[in-house]
């Protein structure tokens, strides 16, 4: 008996992939706009964050690990002039798939700041140790 | 992207922390994050010592703990790998004929002229039910 073929990623619910870590939206983030090398994926990460979020080389190229397992991230086999660039930098871009996920995760996340928002005044209220006022 | 002028030599602190990722992730990755680590020390550039200092501890203790991280990531994975039904219908096959063994051999010893019928049943059923389950893990296997 065949075995049924797994679901290519095009095909699987964007939905399935979420939530994502802090860590990853930003990596996804970071990919929009087009394809970059490993160290143009951190510098991007420390400018949208205000240098709050760092990645090291480690950290990052796992994360691109699972990110690639997982169909959400590519890498690219076209390289940039060779005189410019160094040719053992490898591009990664979003794939169809990728871009799914990153707008769902945008999306949960609108909704969970959309539930918060009403109460955003008593919850500043009682972080800063004020008795919050009774609804 | 500026033009790469110069390239600085990989530390051999890099390369040497770079043998505790798994092989696989080393030998696919590994050019990459040297790579990264040598853009980084080349933005540096001629920083102050504190800083170089900085970089190569952050980076040192960045590398260490994703090894460990991916080394954990595959462990998990093979673990994963060999939890399949077959496993546990190996273990039910090898309880079934042990309880059967530990049958006969109390039927034996025992002083008991007659066997109840229960567990005359159940000596006879028990080998039967472990020898299936032991054919469908069997089969199991071959199928993954």
């Amino acid at each position: 008996m065949a075995r049924p073929e797994r679901p290519r990623a095009s095909q699987r619910d964007p939905r399935t992939a979420i939530p994502l870590s802090e860590q990853a939206f930003f990596v996804l983030l970071a990919l929009v706009d087009g394809e970059r090398h490993g160290y143009g994926i951190m510098r991007d990460v420390e400018e949208r964050t205000n240098g709050a979020m760092k990645l090291g080389a480690g950290t990052l190229y796992g994360l691109l690990k699972r990110l690639l397992a997982a169909g959400i991230v590519d890498e690219t086999a076209e390289r940039p002039d060779p005189e410019l660039d160094d040719q053992r930098r490898r591009y990664y871009r979003l794939t169809a798939f990728g871009a799914a996920v990153l707008a769902a995760e945008t999306r949960r996340l609108e909704e969970l700041i959309r539930a918060a928002r009403p109460k955003r005044a008593r919850i500043e209220a009682g972080s800063r140790g004020l008795k919050p006022r009774p609804a | 992207m500026k033009p790469i002028t110069e390239q600085a030599t990989d530390p051999l602190l890099f390369r040497v922390l770079l043998l505790l990722y798994p092989p696989d992730v080393r030998r696919e990755f590994g050019p990459a994050i040297l790579q990264l680590l040598r853009d980084q020390r080349r933005d540096l550039g001629q920083g102050t010592t504190w800083g170089r200092i900085r970089f190569c501890w952050t980076a040192t203790a960045d590398l260490c703990l994703s090894a460990l991280r991916e080394r954990a990531s595959v462990r998990r994975d093979r673990a994963h790998a060999h939890a399949s039904p077959a496993r546990y219908h190996t273990w039910a096959a090898g309880l079934l004929i042990g309880m059967a063994a530990a049958n006969i051999v109390y039927d034996v010893l025992s002083p008991k002229l007659a066997m109840g019928i229960g567990a005359l049943i159940l000596t006879a059923l028990a080998p039967c039910l472990g020898l299936l389950l032991l054919l469908r893990a069997r089969r199991l296997v071959r199928r993954r």
